[in-house]
C-alpha cells in the first residue's frame, strides 16, 4: 500500500485537476494538486526524482489536456527540482518549505502560461490576471501543499528513511 | 555564475527546459496526434470517464454541505430513514436532469435535420483558466475528424484540435485565441468573435470588424456566418450585452461584448457536426 502512495497521490491529483476543480472551484480560481504532489515529492526525494516525476506529471497532462505539449511539463519539473533543493536539509515535519516552494512554482507556472497565452495572441490585463486568479490560486495551491506534504510524507516514511540511511552512509 | 554551469543537474535542467520549450512551441499550431499521445488517451479514456460520471455525485455532496444549516444537519443525522430517502430523490433528480438535457440535446439534433451528429461526453479539462480547451469520450472510433464544430442544445463550443483513436481535444470558442466568423441574426452584418480571457468564470466573448455604421443593440442573437469550413451556417453563437461605441480610425476596436450561448461552466455532453445531411444522402 505505501509503495502505492505516490502512484495514488498522482491519481488523485490528475482527478483534481482535470474534473472535479474544473466544476467546483471559487469563481474559477483552483489549487493546483498536481504541483502539490510534485513539490512534496521532490522535497522528499530528492531533485532528480522530483523533477522526473514532475516532467512526467506536466507531459501526461499536456498530452490530455493542455493545449500544446510541454508548458506544464516545464513547470512541473522545475517545481519537483526545486523542492530537492531542501531534500535532507531541514525537518521532514516543517511544512512552511515545501509551501515555500510551491508558492514559487505555483507564481513561475501561471506565469509560463501568461506568457503562452500571450505569444498566442491572447491578450489581458497583467495587473488583473495576477491580482484576481494567479495569487489567489496560488493560495490555494500552498494551503493544499501542506496536508498532501504531511500525508506523502507519512506514506513515503520508510522510503525516505532508507535513502537518508544510505545518504550516511 | 560560471559554477552554476559545473553542476550537472542543473545544466541538465535548463536541456530539459529548452528541449520542452522548444516541443510546446512545436505543438502549438496545427498538428496531428502521435501514435503515443493517441495510444495513452485511448488507455486513460475509460477511467476519465468514469471518473467524471463519478463527479457529479461528489459535487452534489460538497453542494449539499455548503447549502445545508445546521438543523438541518442535526435533522439528517436524527433520521436516517429520511436522508435515505432524500438520497434517492437525489438521484431521481439527477436522473431527471440527465434525461432531460440528453432529450434537449435529440431535440436539437431532431431540428438540425440538415447536419450528422455524433454525442460525447466531456471527460477532462484543461487546467487553470488560461485555455479553454477539453477532452471528449468520442475520438476516429466514432468518425470525428480534425476541425469539425462542436454544439450542443443552446448553440456553438467550438472546433476539434486534435483526434486521438477514442478521444479528442476541443478548442471552445470562449478561448482567447479562438475566431469565429459570425453574422448579427437581425441585421445579417458580418464581423468576428474572439474569446476573452478574464480572471474569474465570467465566460465573455467579444465581437469585431462589423462593417461601419451597424445597427448592433443588446439582446441581438449572433450567429455563425458558415464561410470557411469549420464552422456550418446558422449556429447560435451568442447574446450581445453591451454595444461599444466606436471611436475614429481605430478599426481593432470591438463593436460589442457577447454572452455565449453555453454554459461553459457547466458542459457535460457536446455534439460534434460530423457532416451534413446531404453527404450522408449521397454515401
Amino acid at each position: 500500500m505505501r509503495r502505492a502512495a505516490l502512484p495514488i497521490a498522482l491519481l488523485i491529483g490528475i482527478y483534481l485537476d482535470s474534473i472535479l476543480f474544473c466544476r467546483l472551484n471559487i469563481s474559477g480560481i483552483r489549487p493546483d494538486a498536481l504541483l502539490a504532489v510534485a513539490v512534496s515529492a521532490g522535497v522528499l526525494l530528492g531533485s532528480v526524482k522530483g523533477g522526473l516525476l514532475g516532467v512526467g506529471i506536466g507531459l501526461f497532462m499536456d498530452v490530455l489536456f493542455g493545449k500544446c505539449v510541454g508548458l506544464s511539463a516545464i513547470a512541473y519539473m522545475v517545481a519537483g527540482a526545486a523542492g530537492g533543493m531542501f531534500y535532507q536539509k531541514f525537518y521532514a515535519d516543517n511544512v512552511i518549505v515545501p509551501a515555500g516552494v510551491a508558492a514559487v512554482s505555483a507564481l513561475l507556472k501561471e506565469h509560463i502560461m501568461m506568457l503562452a497565452v500571450r505569444l498566442s495572441g491572447g491578450t489581458f490585463s497583467y495587473a488583473e490576471m495576477v491580482g484576481a486568479y494567479v495569487l489567489p490560486s496560488m493560495l490555494l495551491t500552498v494551503a493544499l501543499t501542506m496536508p498532501v506534504h504531511v500525508l506523502l510524507k507519512r506514506a513515503l516514511a520508510r522510503q525516505v528513511r532508507t535513502e537518508h540511511r544510505a545518504g550516511r552512509a | 555564475m560560471r559554477g552554476l554551469f559545473k553542476n550537472k543537474p542543473f545544466v541538465i535542467m535548463l536541456i530539459a527546459i529548452v528541449l520542452l520549450g522548444i516541443l510546446a512551441f512545436a505543438t502549438s499550431g496545427e498538428r496531428s496526434v502521435s501514435w503515443l499521445e493517441s495510444t495513452l488517451g485511448a488507455v486513460v479514456q475509460p477511467v476519465q470517464t468514469f471518473a467524471s460520471k463519478a463527479s457529479d455525485s461528489i459535487i452534489g455532496f460538497f453542494q449539499r454541505i455548503f447549502k445545508t444549516t445546521d438543523a438541518d444537519k442535526e435533522l439528517e443525522q436524527l433520521s436516517a430513514r429520511l436522508a435515505q430517502l432524500e438520497g434517492v430523490a437525489e438521484e431521481n433528480e439527477k436522473l431527471q436532469a440527465e434525461n432531460e438535457r440528453l432529450k434537449k440535446l435529440l431535440n436539437y439534433s431532431g431540428v438540425s435535420e440538415d447536419y450528422t451528429f455524433v454525442t460525447a461526453a466531456v471527460i477532462g479539462n484543461s487546467q487553470g483558466i488560461w485555455f479553454d480547451v477539453f477532452t471528449i469520450n468520442a475520438g476516429r472510433n466514432k468518425g470525428i475528424q480534425k476541425d469539425m464544430a462542436v454544439v450542443n442544445a443552446d448553440g456553438l463550443v467550438g472546433r476539434i484540435t486534435e483526434v486521438g483513436a477514442t478521444w479528442s481535444k476541443v478548442t471552445s470558442i470562449i478561448d482567447s485565441s479562438t475566431e469565429v466568423s459570425v453574422m448579427v441574426d437581425r441585421t445579417r452584418d458580418i464581423g468576428l468573435t474572439r474569446g476573452t480571457l478574464t480572471a474569474g468564470d465570467d465566460n465573455m466573448l467579444e465581437l469585431y470588424f462589423l462593417a461601419s455604421g451597424y445597427d448592433l443593440v443588446p439582446g441581438d442573437v449572433i450567429i455563425t456566418n458558415g464561410m470557411g469550413s469549420v464552422y456550418p451556417r446558422g449556429i447560435t453563437v451568442g447574446t450581445v450585452t453591451e454595444v461599444a461605441r466606436r471611436t475614429e480610425g481605430s478599426s481593432a476596436d470591438r463593436n460589442a461584448a457577447l454572452q455565449p450561448s453555453v454554459d461553459f461552466g457547466h458542459l457535460e455532453e457536446v455534439m460534434v457536426i460530423t457532416g451534413t445531411g446531404e453527404e450522408e444522402g449521397e454515401e
